[in-house]
């Protein structure tokens, strides 16, 4: 359902702790592959359970991209509690989704991270409204209670841009208090809280962050001594994932969709329908071709308007130099081109 | 050394034992790993950095425990005063303190958060509970275990029912009441925080500082963090040492909990 | 000491009652016993012979089950505020200092006004000694002090009667002999009646001038003993052939009373 920006939430700190006594025990290695194959085994730590925003790395999956590639990929769901920015950053899984801003802000902090390429062109997030409710852009928000995930850079950019104040309730992941009262407004991921919420007999509207001008990537990001010490096999993913998903959104979804179901039990084939549609329609992964934009491609000028970004809003003390977390060249050579463009 | 001597300098060496290991870990970890854990110094550094925002994190989360530690003084005290009447009235009321002490605060925020709004209301209201059970049950207790020689003294005075129960089972019951109390003071910042953790709010400022540790948790600013962690530990021994300090008050000159060498 | 004639209405008296508790065996049975105005009664006897329960018919904590007591002319229910029970504790509120301890029962009962119970309290802790300790709390003070502000206490109500349940048992001998001295002091000045019960025959032949013997299972009163050694009592009393020879004879009457147990009261 719900993402905060890279997963990270309220017990971070004992997951931390936690993470931290297993990385330096030794204890959270995991088993060397148990794998039939004798390709060499590389995890993908999704942000919530399968669904259909997932469904390129499914469907790479399912039709033996990954495995052509050289790897033996095993995605591992996310959920309400789920790190991967730890997880990554003790090594133990090679590749996890995140955003750009929130990588950028982990990687200040001193963890090694490096983004290798795009997951979503655009950020699903959004404000889901209820339909009836007056309020229909983010700038008529001043002094409005709104559940978001504390913290995250884009409140402070929308603050910011309109000079308005909202007024944050820490994000429960639930949808109780929305359903409850007909003038709430709670975060959402555009492709799939509307479903439940038009399910259980509500009719919701959105009102996307990205539309304000912040638009951040959602990104695959592993850590800089992975990059640095398996290049090809990050080059392996990032190409299969690619093909995964121009697969999954151009061609017959079937096949990854089979996979979600089996591997999400409370996932229903409607559901899937419904966020697969919204990645197409929202452009959400594929961006728009006629701008340049391509499945899986960051480019330069972005990712330094998004750095640049951090320092207006005062979430970094000064512009991170881009080598210090994104590596372009894990992406196709046809893409190099492109993300000087 | 005298002993007093002795006493003031072992935990300060012990202190600069622990700090030496901190930062011991810290370089052991090496530089891949340190983001794990920030050295005494950067959570200095954050700490003083952070002042602002931490003080008013503190400000809020103190009122949220001090309003919800007080309520659940002062309603345990009349429930524990009904209670001591009668094993009747105990036995029928018992079963639902418990059902309430059993369930998690965790999972009733999102109820209350529905009732009663998120922001201080709720974070008041997850404080009362946590700090609720612990001194009803100590106080009923200490109702109920007045010396039964002074109960017989009493009724041979012909003491009226309220005079029995002012005059002797109240004050024979404060030892109880305070270390009921005493509980109640660690735990109700910890309610503070839980409470602002699940149902606080930002509005005018009035985020506490289980609000701010979600917000340095989701831009991985762990040195703040733990100075986050610091203030809470510091609230902590505030509340503690003001229930302490009421308790010695209240009890040292009279009670054998405070007996000294000398008396 | 019996300045009031016989004639004159006892103070307590016991027309054969009964004390049993629900349909439990009798505890006491066919006790007839009278006490005039200032006498000072022990009783002693083996334990179980309800010697205890006498003081709480006395004081009206305890319903008769058959027969009659009447206290000065009332039910024992409605003597209550000329009676003033001294327990085997000492009884004292931890939390009060001595002298608000002492003040207890005038405040409970609203004896008095401030001043007037401040004098009073003032007067009652002198009689024991204790001015000094006046703003103690209890803690502060030994067994024997404790005990003395608990006779202090029971004073200051200014009884008629003075019900004393082996108040110096935990005592050791010593103290024990000089709060006996105290107490008599203390009747020399205020003449009230006392019943006093305990195991000491030393004791209770230096303060009485009865004693009672009973005997248990049921508890009756087996025989009494006149005591006519002149009071002022002092340590010199102690040292009298007379007194040395009345404590052998109680002791014998006493130990011939523990034979008539039966058998199984041994099992």
């Amino acid at each position: 359902m719900q993402k905060s920006i890279l997963k990270s939430h309220q017990t971070l700190f004992f997951a931390l702790s936690i993470t931290a006594l297993f990385s330096l025990t030794g204890c959270g290695k995991k088993p060397a592959a148990e794998a039939s194959k004798d390709l060499p085994k590389v995890e993908l730590q999704t942000d919530w359970f399968a669904q259909g925003e997932h469904g390129g790395y499914y469907q790479a999956l399912a039709k033996g991209f990954y495995r052509d590639q050289g790897l033996d990929l095993e995605i591992r769901q996310g959920g309400p509690s789920n790190y991967p920015v730890q997880l990554v950053a003790t090594g133990q899984v090679a590749f996890a989704m995140g955003t750009s801003d929130g990588v950028m802000l982990a990687v200040k902090e001193g963890l090694p991270l490096v983004i290798i390429c795009a997951y979503m062109q655009h950020d699903p997030i959004a404000l889901m409204l209820h339909e009836e409710n007056p309020i229909n852009s983010i700038q008529e928000l001043n002094g409005k209670s709104v559940m978001v995930g504390p913290g995250a850079p884009w409140i402070g950019y929308v603050q910011k841009r309109y000079g308005i104040t909202l007024n944050i309730i820490p994000l429960n992941y639930g949808l109780a208090q929305f359903m409850a009262d007909k003038n709430f407004i709670q975060q959402c991921f555009v492709s799939s809280e509307p479903y439940f919420v038009r399910e259980a007999g509500g009719k919701p509207k959105t009102l996307l962050i990205s539309d304000t001008g912040y638009d951040p990537y959602r990104v695959i990001f592993t850590s800089q001594q992975f990059a640095r010490e398996h290049p090809e096999k990050v080059r392996a993913f990032v190409a299969a994932s690619i093909k995964g998903y121009e697969d999954y959104l151009g061609g017959d979804p079937a096949p990854a969709n089979k996979l979600i179901l089996e591997r999400n039990s409370k996932m229903v084939a409607p559901q899937i329908a419904f966020s697969r549609q919204a990645v197409i329609e929202r452009k959400l992964v594929a961006g728009d071709p006629a701008k340049g934009d391509r499945i899986g491609l960051i480019t330069r000028k972005r990712m330094q308007q998004q750095a640049d970004d951090m320092v207006t809003l005062g979430m970094l003390p000064s512009a991170l130099p881009l080598e210090k977390f994104v590596r372009f060249d894990f992406l196709p050579a046809e893409y190099q081109a492109l993300v000087e463009q | 050394m005298s002993k007093s001597k002795l006493d003031t300098i072992l935990p300060v060496l012990s202190s600069l034992g622990v700090i030496g290991v901190w930062y011991a870990a810290q370089h052991a970890m090496g530089p891949d790993r340190q983001f794990l854990l920030p050295a005494p110094h950067q959570v200095f550094q954050a700490l003083v950095a952070k002042a602002p925002e931490l003080g008013q994190a503190a400000r809020n989360t103190a009122l949220g425990a001090f309003l919800g530690f007080v309520i659940a003084v002062v309603l345990s005290f009349v429930l524990a005063l009904i209670l001591s009447l009668s094993p009747r009235i105990r036995r029928s009321f018992y079963p639902h303190l418990m059902a309430l002490q059993m369930t998690p605060i965790v999972v009733l925020a999102p109820i209350l958060i529905l009732w009663a709004g998120p922001g201080l209301p709720s974070v008041v209201i997850i404080t009362f509970l946590i700090c609720f059970f612990p001194m009803v049950v100590n106080t009923t207790q200490g109702l109920i275990s007045t010396d039964t020689n002074l109960v017989d003294f009493f009724r041979m005075c012909n003491a009226t029912k309220r005079q029995e129960i002012l005059m002797l089972r109240v004050p024979a019951a404060l030892p109880y009441f305070f270390t009921g109390m005493r509980i109640a003071a660690t735990l109700a910042p910890i309610g503070a925080i839980v409470g602002d953790f699940t149902a606080g709010n930002s509005a005018g400022g009035q985020g506490g500082l289980g609000y701010l540790t979600i917000v340095f948790s989701s831009q991985f600013q762990m040195s703040a963090l733990f100075a986050a962690a610091l203030v809470s530990c510091v609230l902590g021994f505030i509340f503690s040492g003001a229930v302490i300090g009421l308790s010695w008050l209240a009890l040292h000159k009279w009670h054998e909990s405070y007996r000294t060498s000398e008396s | 000491m019996n300045l009031v004639s016989a004639s004159a209405p006892p103070i307590v008296e016991f027309k054969d009652v009964v004390k049993r508790y629900g349909r439990g065996p009798n505890i006491l049975e066919n006790i007839n016993l009278r006490a005039d105005q200032g006498d000072f009664v022990s009783l002693i006897g083996p334990s179980g012979c309800g010697k205890s329960t006498i003081l709480k018919l006395i004081s009206g904590l305890s319903p008769i089950s058959d027969g009659s007591i009447v206290i000065d002319g009332m039910k024992p229910v409605d003597a209550r505020e000329e009676v003033f029970f001294v327990f085997q504790e000492p009884t004292l509120m931890p939390w009060l200092t001595i002298k608000e301890n002492v003040a207890i029962p005038m405040k409970l009962s609203g004896q008095h006004n401030g001043q007037k119970r401040d004098q009073i309290v003032a007067e009652s802790l002198a009689l024991v000694g204790l001015t000094e300790r006046a703003d103690y709390y209890p803690r502060q003070l030994s067994g024997g002090q404790k005990m003395r502000v608990s006779i202090a206490r029971a004073v200051s109500t200014s009884p008629k009667i003075l019900l004393m349940d082996e108040p110096f048992g935990a005592l050791d001998e010593m103290t024990r002999d000089h709060l006996n001295e105290e107490l008599l002091a203390i009747r020399q000045k205020q003449q009230w009646t006392a019943f006093f019960v305990t195991h000491s025959v030393a004791e209770s032949v230096f303060l009485s001038n009865r004693i009672i013997v009973l005997s248990a299972n049921p508890g009756r009163i087996h025989s009494e003993i006149r005591v006519d050694l002149p009071y002022p009592r002092t340590e010199e009393t102690r040292l009298s052939p007379a007194y040395q020879k009345l404590v052998g004879e109680v002791s014998a009457l006493l130990r011939s009373v523990e034979r008539l147990k039966p058998a199984a009261a041994h099992v």
